[in-house]
């Protein structure tokens, strides 16, 4: 008896290990392509780009193996670190006022409405427009002759240079940043705040609680794993960015707009310089790794209180 | 288990793709440049003669000096691949070219890439840096030093092109055009399209402040300044009208309106011992002369970097009463101000000099060169095609306004359809290259970031230059 039954116990493992096989085949199978893909266009060039980086590489040459030699460039290279605040500093501009904005129109979307959903709509074409489009509008409409400083000087305020002033290029490339990325994390709170549920906010509002409470301790916390996302990838995203300042500015005036992925592009395709440019990257992703590991901490820690 | 699995499927996958990717291709070894088969001298770039008899030109070329043999052109067939660019015009003389070519030569095919010069210089760098250039390329003059130092485009025999020594090249060409692309005694690209800097000027404006456009032009930097005050106009503090202004849109735009001022103060952008130069004295009385327009209220840099795509329009659009520019202001005027141009409410005269005595301006050009990596046929077949390429440049001064250095053009009947073709060839006897260096992205946006630092957000020109030379020192190796 006790040995059919351990006979039967092993028969029950041995099936469900061939079972969890089979379905880890399968998981794979159909994770295939988009593995592939990813290897093939995104791991094995972050390969390629930290291989080149030991190079001092211009294209026209034959590779010649230099070590660390354009780390160390890096380290006393103060056109780097300039881009490097450049880029921060557009991620704080763009970040800080879409995470807060983004979830204020989520939230007036959130409600049902037949011409919410149209101005939902609305809102978001900015986030489908292409962005080099988009760069070459707001250009003309930064222009000194354009309407922002013609809507502005309504308001008896005048011409500004936005994008040939060393302190308004920035600002200006924040402004459209803005303008473009909001519609997007809408969307993503909107998802968020589709999954909270709804019998929480009837139970609170028959406690008495009213709407800043109900946000403050019904819809933040739930939505704590949104507003990760949304940090994290706005952090990302923002220092990404380089077609405004490539369209816009060009970098200037005078370098003020120079963020890191600009120098990084000018200097491999302009200066063709593909070693320096490699280290540029690799030092730029370990930046981004950086800051995405110390803020999945600072979430999973708040998570957890 | 499980976990082995995964991993030996992520090995393979990324096995596969190691296998299917190409490691940073690095460059064949230029083969050795080939001589260019000769060709017989009576067939160099005639000037077609419009009128039954024979031009200067054409009766020259054919009491010319002994007839080389005839190049084995390779019978099989050949195909080149040609990289062109969209200049109005231009991708039109090309297939008519090509047309003729193909007419006498059935064996050949083209393939024809009309590509927008924006984005010409670094397509043709990655793609010659990893093999895949085209056969026959067009390339601006000031792109050539890496490529010259790297063999990778093929040497042009004068021979090739109908002259019988390079001296007789020499001679037919305005020389210094032609020494901008010689690379230790080699022709590496061949000039057919050459700009020169000169100063354009807005006759109606003239008039209109009460001065002779064709007494009254500046000639030196002083009386550009003095004139340009009085063509000014002013509204509310903002400036209406430029009486002068540079280019500043780009890198390109401002090296070639920069560097005249610094060679004819005497300052270069390298300096004797390899590095930057451009915070020398001279350097910096350059950048002061260059903001002075700015700091003097003549010029307002803000309206013009912002959107203009070409700069020279601002002339044709009569926003700016004088400008520096280069030939094709006069086919920008043609095109999009015809009252203008057929008024003669334009005038171009000789740059303005520091010192008169000593003129000097700079110019550049297009050329096109044979990539060295194409192959021994489409080597000898493009050099072939070249000659017929650049034939009759009084066709290409019709159709496309491109003004080959050549100093016959002027006799040609086509020059009198080209307004103030002498004045713009006369100076071209005075151009220096605007500077010639495999660094010369570092340093034409050096020059680019230092002058927008000055002009527009008034920071000092020694400072200004210094953080430049950081630059260029650093893409240097100093």
């Amino acid at each position: 008896m006790a040995s059919s039954l351990a006979l039967a116990r092993q028969r029950i493992t041995a099936i469900s290990r061939l079972r969890r096989h089979r379905d880890l085949l399968m998981a794979l199978l159909f994770l295939s392509p988009a593995l592939t893909y990813f290897t093939l266009f995104k791991f094995y060039p972050m390969l390629q780009a930290a291989l080149i980086s030991l190079f001092d590489y211009d294209l026209l040459s034959p590779p010649r193996y230099v070590g660390l030699y354009n780390f160390a460039l890096l380290l006393t290279d103060t056109t780097f670190h300039r881009a490097i605040a450049a880029s921060f500093f557009y991620v704080a501009g763009v970040a800080i006022p879409v995470w807060v904005v983004a979830l204020g129109f989520a939230l007036i979307f959130n409600r049902p409405g037949r011409t919410r959903q149209f101005y939902r709509l609305l809102y978001f074409l900015p986030a489908v427009s292409s962005v080099v489009v988009a760069a070459i509008v707001w250009k003309f409409l930064f222009n000194p002759l354009g309407l922002v400083n013609a809507f502005l000087s309504s308001f008896g305020v005048d011409q500004v240079n936005w994008l040939t002033r060393l302190d308004t290029a920035m600002w200006a490339l924040i402004i459209v940043g803005i303008w473009r990325t909001t519609p997007y994390f809408m969307i993503v709170y909107l998802a968020g705040l589709k999954g909270v549920p709804q019998e929480y906010y009837e139970a609170a509002a028959i406690d008495g609680a009213n709407d800043w409470q109900c946000f403050r301790y019904i819809t933040l916390p739930l939505l704590q794993p949104t507003i990760a996302l949304v940090v994290i990838v706005t952090v990302i995203l923002g220092l990404r960015h380089f077609i405004n300042p490539l369209i816009m500015t060009g970098g200037g005036p005078a370098g003020t707009t120079r963020v890191l992925p600009l120098l990084i592009y000018e200097t491999g395709f302009q200066f063709t310089r593909m070693g320096l440019a490699s280290a540029m990257s690799m030092v730029f992703f370990a930046i981004v790794m950086v800051f995405t590991v110390l803020q999945l901490r600072i979430f999973r820690r708040i998570g957890s209180e | 288990m499980t976990r082995v699995l995964a991993l030996m499927w992520l090995s393979a996958t990324l096995v596969a793709g190691c296998v299917f990717q190409s490691a940073p291709a690095t460059p064949p070894p230029a083969p050795a440049p080939t001589t260019a088969p000769a060709k017989p001298a009576a067939s160099a770039p005639t000037v077609a003669p419009a009128a039954p008899a024979p031009t200067a030109v054409a009766a020259a070329t054919a009491a010319a000096a002994p007839v080389a043999k005839a190049p084995a052109l390779p019978t099989g067939p050949v195909e080149i691949v040609f990289w062109n660019i969209t200049l109005p015009g231009q991708p039109e003389i090309v297939a008519d070219r090509v047309k003729e070519y193909t007419a006498a030569h059935p064996n050949v095919k083209f393939q024809v890439d009309n590509l927008a010069y924006s984005d010409l210089e670094t397509k043709l760098r990655v793609a010659m840096g990893t093999g895949a250039g085209p056969d026959l390329t067009l390339v601006n003059s000031g792109w050539l030093p890496p490529y010259a130092e790297k063999n990778n485009f093929v040497p042009i025999s004068p021979q090739a092109l109908g002259y019988p020594s390079l001296e007789a090249m020499r001679q037919a060409y305005i020389p210094a055009a032609l020494d901008a692309v010689i690379y230790d005694g080699k022709i590496m690209a061949i000039p057919y399209y050459w700009n020169v800097f000169n100063l354009y000027i807005n006759t109606a404006h003239f008039k209109e402040a009460g001065l002779d456009p064709d007494k009254d032009y500046p000639k030196t930097w002083d009386e550009v300044l003095a004139v340009g005050r009085k063509l000014t106009k002013t509204e509310g503090g903002k400036i209406t009208r430029q009486g002068f202004r540079f280019p500043i849109v780009n890198r390109p735009n401002v090296q070639s309106s920069f560097e005249p001022i610094l060679f004819q103060l005497g300052g270069s952008a390298i300096g004797p011992d390899g590095k930057c130069a451009l915070n020398s004295p001279a350097g910096v009385k350059a950048m002061d002369l260059y903001a002075s327009f700015t700091r003097q209220k003549v010029m307002d840099p803000n309206v013009s970097v912002a959107t203009v795509p070409i700069p020279t329009l601002d002339i044709a659009k009569e926003v700016t009463s004088m400008e520096t520019g280069h030939p094709l202001t006069v086919q920008f005027i043609r095109a999009n101000n015809k009252a203008m141009f057929d008024s003669k409410g334009f005038k171009v005269v000789p740059y303005p000099q520091v010192d008169p005595s000593k003129p000097l301006t700079v110019m550049n050009g297009q050329t096109f060169a044979v990539n060295a990596a194409a192959g021994p046929d489409k080597i000898a077949v493009a050099q072939d095609f070249l000659r017929t390429l650049i034939a009759r440049p009084n066709e290409w001064l019709a159709r496309v306004g491109a003004i080959a250095p050549i100093k016959a053009l002027l006799e040609t009947p086509e020059a009198t359809t080209f307004p103030y073709l002498d004045v713009i060839l006369n100076d071209m006897k005075y151009g220096r290259h605007i500077t010639l260096s495999k660094f010369a992205a570092e340093i034409s946006e050096g020059e680019f970031r230092a002058v927008q630092a000055v002009l527009l957000s008034s920071v000092d020109s020694k400072r200004a230059l210094d953080e430049a030379c950081v630059e260029i020192n650093r893409a240097i190796g100093y």
